[in-house]
């Protein structure tokens, strides 16, 4: 479904992505592990060709996109859809006109239509009629996201990018949205690529788990591999462990 | 030696800066000539940024007429031109002051309120979002503003000329003793045709460096409420001084003899 090739991707003068390596299969769930400020959220932006690459290949749905044409580049990514950290919903917008912006403005859908999907995709993640009408502004975090879900959603996509969903969430609400997604994502058969740091979300939700560490993914394999790696730094990750080689080379 | 650093430095980015806003502008009319074309939003934002700032532009006009009337009559009094006047307030404002100080407004109100709009959805990743509902932000967002900028701010200008000729008048009629139908008279007879349509043209080129600066300059956002802020003031800067060098620029062109 996604294959990415020695991805590199600079910043502002600073190399973020030094050669990443990924693949995900259709249906799988993958889940990208990693410390603050190694470049994941960087990752998914530059798969949505939101932020340039400097070297490397990706591989959306069998389109190469060095060799695509645009419009082969833009088909295929719309198979792909994306929660963003803090749900990037649009806040002059009610719930429903979010939900139904990328069918009205993307898909062209007449507005009519697209709100009944609306209304559909946010039954789908147990959002209640009511709040259709309502701004971001007067929604808690969980519906946001709950919102977010369902717009990316809306689209049909054949992935879903996660980034940090359960970020600025209390553990209860966390929970529900992590069982959401993995409902959503496995009902639909959709495949996932999540960021995370919540290590709950990453044994609920996660097929397979990928480390990142100094712009490269440096372990990947599955939750029985990861809980019995010896691998030093994704150890210390998980150990939550102040001193080890993560600090090490960071500090360093 | 460093000084010397500094200002090539500074040239340097001020041409990449220059370069990048021409790229903006280019790939903004590029896409947005081609369809789908989102008309509401085209709509939306005629409204938002021309039928809006309105009261503020007439208002501005209408007391700078005032002011030109009062000022200039002092000044001919001294070699008793007086009946100069009129004509001396309807060419400035149709030529210069029409154009520029709507146009000067015109980059407080709408340049600030672009920049802090679409600022603000730059570091919310609202504009990343738009992108991956496969809207073109290029189409939804920058080119209805552009366009707007482009055909609101002459018509705008347009009514200025007429309210700062309306305050000239008021101040002369009743303050100054003018007689009203010599006013006008006068007011008529030495206006051409070209002297409102150069002050058109310029402020078509006014309101679309307004909208670009709003429009570039938001979507460079970065860091924040800070960023945001920053962008806002570059913008209303950048667009006031777009503003002032256009102005002599075209001034140059058009009135060239």
């Amino acid at each position: 479904m996604i294959s990415v090739h020695d991805l590199e991707v600079s910043l502002g003068g600073k190399n973020i992505l030094k050669g990443v390596d990924l693949t995900l299969k259709k249906g799988e769930s993958l889940v990208v592990l990693g410390c603050s400020g190694t470049g994941k959220s960087i990752l998914l932006k530059s798969l949505l060709g939101l932020v340039p690459k400097q070297k490397g290949r990706i591989i959306i749905d069998g389109v190469d996109f060095d060799t695509a044409t645009s419009d082969e580049c833009e088909m295929a990514l719309r198979s792909v859809g994306m929660l963003f950290q803090n749900s990037a919903l649009f806040d002059s917008l009610t719930v429903w006109e979010n939900v139904a912006f990328g069918l009205i403005y993307g898909r062209r859908l007449d507005p009519r239509k697209a709100k009944e999907i609306a209304l559909e995709k946010m039954s789908l993640v147990d959002l209640d009629r009511s709040v259709a009408n309502l701004f971001p502004s007067e929604l808690s975090g969980g519906m946001m996201k709950r919102v977010g879900l369902a717009r990316a959603l809306a689209l049909s996509p054949q992935v879903i990018f996660f980034d940090e969903p359960t970020t600025g969430l209390d553990p209860i609400t966390g929970r529900i949205v992590i069982d959401l997604i993995d409902k959503t994502v496995k009902d639909s058969g959709i495949a996932a690529i999540t960021i995370t740091h919540d290590l709950t979300c990453l044994r609920r939700v996660a097929d397979r788990v990928a480390f990142l560490f100094d712009g490269r993914v440096i372990w990947t394999g599955s939750i029985q591999g990861m809980d019995s790696t010896e691998n030093p730094y994704l150890r210390q990750f998980l150990d939550a462990l102040p001193t080890g080689p993560l600090t090490d080379k960071r500090e360093g | 030696m460093n000084a010397l650093a500094i200002i090539g430095r500074g040239t340097l980015g001020f041409c990449r800066a220059c370069g990048r806003c021409v790229l903006f502008l280019s790939q903004t009319f590029r896409k947005g000539l081609f369809p789908p074309y989102y008309g509401a939003q085209i709509g939306q934002q005629m409204i938002q940024v021309g039928f809006l700032s309105l009261p503020v532009i007439g208002l501005t006009a209408a007391f700078t007429g005032a002011v030109l009337a009062l000022q200039s009559y002092t000044g001919f009094s001294r070699f008793s031109a007086q009946s100069a006047l009129p004509t001396l307030v309807v060419l400035c404002m149709t030529r210069e002051l029409g154009p520029v100080i709507a146009g000067l407004m015109f980059a407080g109100r709408v340049g600030a309120t672009m920049a802090a709009e679409i600022g603000t959805m730059k570091v919310t990743e609202q504009i990343d979002a738009l992108q991956t509902l496969s809207t073109c932000s290029y189409k939804y967002l920058y080119w209805p503003r552009i366009l707007a900028g482009l055909t609101t701010l002459p018509l705008l200008v347009f009514i200025a000329d007429i309210l700062g000729v309306l305050g000239g008048y008021l101040v002369a009629v009743y303050q100054l003793d003018f007689s009203g139908a010599q006013y006008l008279k006068m007011t008529r007879e030495f206006l051409t045709a070209g002297d409102v349509i150069s002050g058109l043209i310029k402020s078509a080129f006014f309101g679309v460096s307004t909208a670009l600066m709003g429009c570039y300059y938001g979507a460079r956002s970065t860091g924040g409420a800070a960023g945001v802020g920053r962008t806002t003031m570059n913008a209303v800067v950048s667009s006031s001084i777009a503003i002032l060098c256009l102005d002599y620029i075209l001034t140059t062109v058009l009135f060239h003899k």
